[in-house]
C-alpha cells in the first residue's frame, strides 16, 4: 500500500469506529452473512420466526417438530445474513480543494473515504468507489477483498481534483453500473445546484439504494469569519470578488443555510441520511456520529 | 458660545475628523487574497446586500468621523460662554468682590499692573455671572474717603459693576485689611441665598501680617458671624493676580537729619533711606531736586555744591543710607520743597513708580534772636541751659531800666527773667507792649524778685489789655470739682501746649511733664483765651499762662494764687519750661509735614486766621477754600489721597482795620514705603491661619467660582466625554450589527 495512500488508514480513525456496525435502515438483498438484516428470509441459516402455513408456501420450510407438537402447520423463517454492496462516490471537484485547517475539503474526504471502505471491507461486505466532477473521473465496482481496498485507496490517492460538481449528471451515467441496490455514500460539498443533487438522490433512491450524504465543508464555509478585506478569487470558473466579509456574513450564512436546509428537507423527504461534515471535526468523532445515529436507527 | 482652554486640540481633533476617510482610503487597495469555493452563496449575499452594505458604511464612516471630531472637542476642553453656562446653572449668586486698590497693586510686571490684571480677570468673572446675580463691590481703598474701603456699588447687577471697573484707580496707601473683611462681612450680611465673598487681590504680605498684627482673627470672626442658622458662612475666594519674585527699590525715608534746624544760612542735613525688597541688586541714581519757590517747578540741585546725585548699588535684600547737606539761602523764609528719586538703570526693577520717589517739606526760619531781661545773676543758669540752642541768636542781657525801643527792634523775643520791675518805667511798657502787639514774643518768669504789686501795676490791665493776664498773687476761683489730669497733647488742642516735648531725663529727676496738666475751667477773672494750668506734681505748682496780644503772644509763667511759687527757688523746672516754650515760639514739627498718604496734616494756625486756601497737587482735586471759625484748634485736613505737596494759605487779620496778612504752611504727602514691599503671603500661610475658614485659591477668574459654576463646568467636560463613550458604543454596536464588528478600514 502505497505511503500516501496509508495515512487515509489512519488507526486512530479505525479505532475509533472499529467498536461500531454500520447497519443499513433497510435490508438489502443479498445472501452474504453479515450484521445487515435480509428482507428475504428462507434462504440463510439463522432461525428468525414462525408462521402458519398458508397454501402456496414451499413445503421445504415446514418445521415438522412442531407440527408433531402441536398438530399444525408452521413454517420456518430464516433471516439470511448477506454482504453489504456499498457505493463510495467522492467529488474530486476544484472546490473541494479549499481548506483552512489542517486537512482540505478533498483530503478529509478522501480520508472518510478510506475508513468507510476498510470498515466495509473488515466486515466481509463489498464496497465500490466512484470519484467524480462533472464526469466520472474513476470507478472500481464493489468488492470485498483486501487487495481492492488497497486498490480503492490508492485511486483515491491518486485522482487529482478539477472541474466543477454535477452529481445529477454523474449518476445518472452511473445507475446502471450500481446494480443491485446497496448503500451509496456520497461525501462532497454539494456545490452544485440544489435541484441537481435532490434529484440525483431521488434516482438513487428511486433504485432503492440508501444513500448517505455526506456535505463536506471547510470550517471558514460554514461561518465565514473573516475581518479584513478579502479578495475571493472563485474556484470552479467563477470570477473574483472583493468584498468586506464582516458586511456580507449574515447573508452569506443566510444563503447557506437556505441551500442547505433545501438539500436537508428534500433528503428528509427522500429518507436520505444528510449528514453535515466539518473539515475541523476530527474523523472518528464525524464517523462515530454517523454510525452512532444509523445504529440508533437499527 | 464656547471657548477653549487647549484650541489647539480642537483643531487636532478637527483634523483627525479626516482619520477614518483616510483609513478607509488606504485600506480600499489592501486586501487578503483567498482562493474560495462557496462562490454562489457569497454572490448570492453581495447581490442582495449591496446597496444596504453601501448606507451602513456611509453611516458608520459619519459616525466614526463625529466620533473622533467629539474627542477633539472634549479634550480641547471648551468653556461655556457667561450666557451659555448661567443657563446652565440657572441659579443665582450673591457675590461680594473686593478688589485690592492699594498702592501695591501699581506694579508693573510685563507692562502690566496687577491692578490691570485684577480689573481683567474680576470683569470675566462677572461675565460668567447670570442675570440674576446680585453683586457688590468693594474696594480696599478709596482716595475720597482718605484710604479707608468702601462699596461705590451695591447688590447691583454684574455688568453694572463691570462697567463700574474701569473707572476704579489705585491708591498710594496701604491696606487697613481688618477693616476691609469687616465691611465685606456686613456687605454679606446683608444678602441672602448662595453668598460668596471673592478678593481679587496681589496677595501683599504685609497686608495680613502687617505692623499692627496679624489680621487673621479679625478675618475669621468676621466670617464666623456670617453663619446663619444651618447657613455656613460664605466661603473666601482669593483671586490671585499678583507675582512672585518681583524686585522693587524704594525711598523708604526722606528725613531732615535730626538736630538740625532749618535756619537759613546753615545746612541742613537730609537723610535718604533705600531699599531693595528684590531678589537681585539694584543699581541706579539717587537724585536731590528742589522745588523754585517762583513757580514749584522742580530742578537738581547743583550737583558740585551739594552732591546731590549718587550712583547706588543696593543688595538684596538690603538698604542703603545716604544724606544730602544743603545750604539753606540767608532770606529763605518760606516753606522749601525737597523731592528725592531713585532712577533706576534698568526700570524693571523699580516695579511701583511712586514709590521711589519721596518728598519733603521744611519750614525755614531765620534765627530767633532773644533779649533777656535780667537784674540777678541767677537767672544766667537760665541762660546757661538755653544758649548753647543753635537756633537762638541770645544778644546781652540787659536790665529792665534799659529796655529801650532800639533794642526791641532788633529781637524777636522778649525773655523776662525774673527781673526786678522798680527800673522799668511806663515808657518802657509802652515800648514792650507795643513790641508784642506788633509781632513779638515775651515769656515772662515771674519768681520771687518780680514782685507782685509794681509788676500788676504795670503789666495787667482790665480785660486782658496788658501784658499780663492776670494780677499776680491775686486770688484766683478755681472750680476744683472740675478739675481734670489731661494729657495735653491729646486733649488739649492749644497750640501753647500741641508744639512743646518734655526732655526725658528731666521728666525722670523732678517729675516734670509738660503735656499733664491739671486744667481747671472756668477760671474766674481771667481774659477768655487764658489757660490755666500747672505741674502735675501739687507741691510745685506754678501757673502756666498764655495771652494773645495784637499779633505778639505772652507766655507767663507765675505762682499760683497760694504764691507757692517760692519754693521753687533753685529749681530747674521753670528753666526747662522756658526752654520748651522757647521751642514752641519758634518752631514746628516736621511731622506735621511731612505725612504719607491718608494721614491727615496738621497745620497751627495764626490765632487770627479767616480761612484756609487748600493747594493740592496736580491731580488730587484742585484747591479748596476752608473759612475758619475757631482759629485756636489747628487745621486739619484729611483728604490727603494724592502724594505730592499741598500748600496751605492761611489768610489773617492783624486787628480791625488792619490789612489782612498770609502765611504758608506747606506740607509733603508720601506713598507708604512699606507698600514697596512685593514680598508675598503664601496661600498655605493664609489656609494655617484661618482653620475653619472656607477658603481657595484662584489664579483665573474662570476658577474663582468654586462650586455649581465650576461643577457645570467640570460636568460639560465629562458630558462631551460620556458623548465620546455612546458615540464608541454606538458605532461598536452598529458595527457588531452591521456584520460583526466592522473594522474600521472598511
Amino acid at each position: 500500500m502505497p505511503e500516501n495512500a496509508r495515512k487515509y488508514l489512519d488507526p486512530e480513525v479505525l479505532q475509533g469506529i472499529s467498536g461500531l456496525y454500520v447497519k443499513a435502515r433497510l435490508i438489502v438483498e443479498g445472501f452474504v452473512s453479515g450484521l445487515h438484516r435480509s428482507p428475504f428470509r428462507g434462504f440463510s441459516v439463522e432461525f428468525a420466526e414462525h408462521r402458519e402455513y398458508v397454501p402456496g408456501d414451499d413445503v421445504r420450510h415446514l418445521d415438522w417438530k412442531v407440527y408433531g407438537k402441536s398438530d399444525r402447520f408452521y413454517i420456518k423463517q430464516y433471516e439470511e445474513e448477506t454482504n453489504l454492496r456499498a457505493w463510495i462516490f467522492v467529488d474530486v471537484s476544484e472546490s473541494m480543494e479549499y481548506g483552512s485547517g489542517a486537512l482540505s475539503k478533498i483530503e478529509y474526504a478522501r480520508t472518510v473515504a478510506a475508513s468507510l471502505a476498510y470498515l466495509i471491507v473488515r466486515q466481509r461486505d463489498a464496497v465500490g468507489l466512484c470519484l467524480f466532477e462533472q464526469e466520472v473521473r474513476r470507478i472500481l465496482p464493489p468488492a470485498s477483498s483486501t487487495g481492492h481496498l488497497s486498490a480503492l485507496v490508492q485511486a483515491l490517492a491518486e485522482t487529482p481534483t478539477g472541474g466543477h460538481t454535477a452529481l445529477g449528471d454523474v449518476v445518472h451515467r452511473t445507475a446502471e453500473q450500481l446494480g443491485r441496490r446497496g448503500i451509496i455514500i456520497i461525501i462532497s460539498d454539494l456545490l452544485d445546484e440544489t435541484d441537481s443533487v435532490l434529484r440525483a438522490v431521488r434516482r438513487l433512491r428511486h433504485a432503492n439504494h440508501e444513500v448517505v450524504l455526506f456535505h463536506l465543508l471547510d470550517r471558514n464555509e460554514r461561518t465565514f469569519p473573516f475581518q479584513r478585506s478579502t479578495l475571493f478569487e472563485g474556484l470552479e470558473g467563477y470570477g473574483d470578488i472583493t468584498a468586506d466579509p464582516p458586511a456580507l456574513r449574515q447573508a452569506y450564512l443566510q444563503e447557506l443555510e437556505q441551500f442547505v436546509r433545501t438539500l436537508r428537507r428534500g433528503c428528509l423527504g427522500d429518507q436520505v441520511d444528510f449528514v453535515d461534515l466539518d473539515t475541523h471535526q476530527h474523523l472518528d468523532v464525524a464517523l462515530s456520529r454517523y454510525l452512532a445515529s444509523r445504529g440508533a436507527r437499527k | 458660545m464656547f471657548a477653549f482652554l487647549n484650541p489647539a486640540l480642537l483643531w487636532t481633533g478637527l483634523g483627525l475628523m479626516s482619520v477614518p476617510i483616510v483609513i478607509h482610503l488606504f485600506f480600499r487597495h489592501r486586501h487578503q487574497r483567498i482562493r474560495w469555493a462557496a462562490m454562489s452563496f457569497l454572490l448570492a449575499a453581495l447581490r442582495k446586500q449591496k446597496r444596504r452594505i453601501r448606507m451602513e458604511n456611509l453611516l458608520l464612516l459619519l459616525l466614526r468621523c463625529a466620533l473622533v471630531a467629539l474627542l477633539g472637542l472634549a479634550l480641547a476642553r471648551p468653556q461655556a460662554s457667561a450666557g451659555l453656562l448661567a443657563s446652565l446653572t440657572s441659579g443665582s449668586r450673591n457675590i461680594v468682590l473686593i478688589l485690592d486698590t492699594s498702592a501695591s497693586m501699581a506694579a508693573r510686571h510685563t507692562g502690566r499692573t496687577a491692578f490691570r490684571r485684577a480689573q481683567e480677570q474680576a470683569s470675566e468673572l462677572l461675565k460668567s455671572l447670570g442675570d440674576s446675580s446680585k453683586v457688590t463691590l468693594v474696594v480696599t481703598r478709596d482716595p475720597e474717603l482718605g484710604g479707608v474701603p468702601r462699596a461705590p456699588i451695591e447688590r447691583a447687577h454684574p455688568d453694572d459693576v463691570r462697567r463700574r471697573l474701569g473707572s476704579l484707580r489705585t491708591t498710594h496707601g496701604p491696606n487697613r485689611l481688618g477693616e476691609v473683611i469687616r465691611l465685606a462681612g456686613q456687605k454679606a450680611a446683608e444678602m441672602t441665598g448662595r453668598r460668596l465673598l471673592i478678593f481679587v487681590t496681589d496677595l501683599q504680605k504685609r497686608d495680613w501680617r502687617n505692623a499692627e498684627g496679624s489680621i487673621y482673627e479679625d478675618l475669621r470672626r468676621s466670617l464666623r458671624s456670617l453663619r446663619r442658622g444651618d447657613q455656613e458662612a460664605p466661603p473666601l475666594v482669593v483671586l490671585d493676580v499678583g507675582r512672585s519674585g518681583l524686585a522693587n527699590v524704594v525711598i523708604e525715608d526722606f528725613t531732615r537729619v535730626e538736630g538740625r534746624e532749618p535756619i537759613a544760612g546753615q545746612a541742613v542735613g537730609l537723610a535718604v533711606r533705600v531699599v531693595n525688597y528684590g531678589g537681585e541688586e539694584a543699581a541706579g541714581n539717587l537724585t536731590l531736586y528742589r522745588a523754585r519757590e517762583m513757580d514749584g517747578t522742580f530742578q537738581k540741585l547743583d550737583s558740585q555744591a551739594a552732591k546731590i546725585k549718587r550712583t547706588v548699588g543696593v543688595g538684596s535684600p538690603s538698604f542703603e543710607e545716604h544724606a544730602f547737606y544743603v545750604t539753606l539761602e540767608e532770606g529763605s523764609d518760606g516753606p522749601l520743597r525737597f523731592r528725592v528719586a531713585f532712577e533706576g538703570s534698568e526700570g524693571g526693577r523699580d516695579r511701583i513708580e511712586e514709590d521711589s520717589r519721596r518728598q519733603l517739606a521744611l519750614r525755614v526760619r531765620q534765627p530767633l534772636r532773644i533779649l533777656p531781661v535780667r537784674t540777678f545773676s541767677y537767672a544766667l543758669k537760665l541762660l546757661d541751659l538755653v544758649s548753647n540752642e543753635p537756633w537762638l541768636d541770645w544778644l546781652d542781657p540787659v536790665r529792665p531800666a534799659d529796655l529801650s525801643k532800639a533794642d526791641l527792634g532788633k529781637v524777636d523775643l522778649v525773655v523776662w527773667a525774673d527781673a526786678d520791675v522798680d527800673g522799668l518805667d511806663a515808657e518802657g511798657v509802652f515800648n514792650l507792649e507795643t513790641f508784642v502787639r506788633r509781632g513779638g514774643g515775651l515769656l515772662a518768669y515771674t519768681g520771687t524778685f518780680t514782685a507782685a504789686a509794681p509788676a500788676n501795676r504795670l503789666f495787667f490791665k482790665e480785660r486782658g489789655q496788658g501784658l499780663f493776664p492776670m494780677l499776680l498773687g491775686a486770688p484766683v476761683e478755681l472750680d476744683l470739682e472740675s478739675a481734670v489730669e489731661l494729657d495735653l497733647t491729646k486733649e488739649i488742642h492749644h497750640p501753647l501746649f500741641s508744639g512743646m516735648t518734655s526732655d526725658a531725663r528731666a521728666r525722670t529727676f523732678f517729675g516734670y511733664n509738660p503735656l499733664r496738666i491739671t486744667w481747671y475751667r472756668p477760671v474766674t477773672g481771667y481774659p477768655e483765651d487764658a489757660v490755666v494750668a500747672r505741674w502735675t506734681s501739687a507741691d510745685d505748682a506754678p501757673a502756666v499762662l498764655t495771652h494773645r496780644l495784637g499779633r505778639g503772644r505772652v507766655v507767663v509763667v507765675t505762682t499760683t494764687p497760694d504764691e507757692r511759687f517760692k519754693i521753687l527757688n533753685g529749681s530747674l523746672i521753670p528753666p526747662l519750661f522756658f526752654l520748651d516754650a522757647t521751642h514752641f515760639l519758634v518752631s514746628e514739627d516736621d511731622s506735621h509735614r511731612n505725612v504719607s498718604v491718608g494721614a491727615p496734616i496738621t497745620v497751627l494756625l495764626p490765632s487770627t486766621t479767616r480761612n484756609v486756601t487748600v493747594e493740592r497737587p496736580e491731580g488730587a482735586g484742585g484747591t479748596l477754600v476752608e473759612p475758619i471759625a475757631d482759629a485756636s484748634a489747628p487745621f486739619s485736613f484729611t483728604d490727603t489721597a494724592y502724594p505730592g505737596f499741598y500748600r496751605f494759605s492761611m489768610e489773617t487779620a492783624v486787628a480791625p482795620g488792619a490789612t489782612p496778612g498770609t502765611a504758608v504752611h506747606v506740607a509733603a504727602v508720601n506713598v507708604e514705603a512699606q507698600e514697596g514691599d512685593l514680598r508675598r503671603a503664601s496661600f498655605t500661610e493664609l489656609q494655617r491661619n484661618l482653620p475653619g475658614v472656607d477658603l481657595h485659591l484662584a489664579e483665573q477668574a474662570t476658577d474663582a467660582i468654586p462650586q455649581r459654576e465650576t461643577h457645570v463646568r467640570s460636568e460639560l467636560g465629562r458630558a462631551l466625554l460620556a458623548g465620546v463613550g455612546i458615540l464608541l458604543l454606538v458605532e461598536m454596536l452598529m458595527a457588531w450589527r452591521f456584520g460583526s464588528r466592522r473594522r474600521w478600514q472598511a
